[in-house]
């Protein structure tokens, strides 16, 4: 089965702006580095919650993310969009806060023949309750880190496959691969929460 | 391919399962889209697996949406 690639996004004002943003900074103006940091710190704090599930750690990485941003803005080349440069310095210094298991394997449970149970009969608030938010938010907690992160950056913050692979500096094959297995879990987690009843 | 029905159907389910992610990402190109549309039509295991991804996706992206986590420790 072969698969299409994506199409580049087009450039919008903000993208605009903020290249301009960008210029100052690189010619050592704090004020416009603090404006870029400004505008991302928060949302890159929730993806580092996210990866570490550690309200502290995941502040102490962006404090950490946003020091080492200003001392490199020179190296910035500008291949990237600054969220996803920042993103990847973000999840480095989340990822040395972390005990890395080695090859943490990932159970993905969907052998061909197993009964596969439905969802499908309940109604759409269901999937759109806080309830069933959280239970993702629950089992997302759960996944191995390479899996959580992958399904972080694409499918919670939106990256496309291409910027999720260059925060990870993986491959865009391997970033699809953790993706899909990623998801598939959290479905067979989820899965287990409709049969306890809690929906 | 096998020529067992049985086991060519098993196959199929394996093929279709390993590419949900790209077939709901809209990445899939033409034919092997409509191999997995018809195969999710009839096979109701892959079709109830296809319809709780789509779920599962749909509640991340909700996620992204809040302005904090939903377990974030207050």
């Amino acid at each position: 089965m072969t698969v299409l690639a994506a199409a580049p996004p087009m450039p919008t004002a903000a993208d605009d702006d903020e290249e301009r943003l960008l210029v100052r900074a690189r010619d050592g103006d704090q004020e416009a580095f603090n404006q870029l940091a400004g505008r991302y710190s928060t949302r890159l704090w929730r993806t580092l919650y996210r990866i570490t599930r550690d309200c502290e750690a995941a502040h102490d990485a962006v404090q950490e993310a946003l020091i080492r941003a200003w001392q490199n803005i020179d190296r910035f080349e500008g291949r990237s969009r600054f969220y996803t440069w920042l993103t990847r310095i973000g999840i480095n210094e989340a990822y040395r806060g972390l005990r890395r298991p080695t090859e943490e394997s990932l159970d993905v449970d969907d052998q061909v023949g197993q009964r596969i149970p439905t969802w499908g009969s309940r109604p759409d608030e269901i999937f759109e309750s806080r309830e069933f938010v959280a239970a993702v938010e629950r089992a997302l907690g759960e996944l191995p880190l390479d899996y959580r992160t992958a399904v972080t950056l694409r499918d919670v913050e939106g990256l496309s496959a291409a910027e999720a692979a260059e925060v990870l500096e993986i491959g865009e094959r391997a970033l699809k691969s953790r993706l899909h297995r990623g998801r598939m879990a959290l479905r067979g987690k989820l899965d287990d929460y409709f049969k306890e009843g809690y929906v | 391919m096998s020529l067992n029905p049985v086991t060519r159907h098993r196959e199929h389910c394996s093929e279709t399962r390993a590419h949900m992610s790209e077939y709901l990402d809209g990445e899939l190109e033409p034919s092997a889209l409509a191999a997995a549309e018809r195969h999710v039509r009839w096979c109701p295991s892959c079709g109830r697996m296809l319809a709780n991804l789509r779920r599962t996706i749909g509640g991340l992206r909700r996620l992204g949406d809040q302005q904090t986590p939903v377990d974030e420790p207050r």
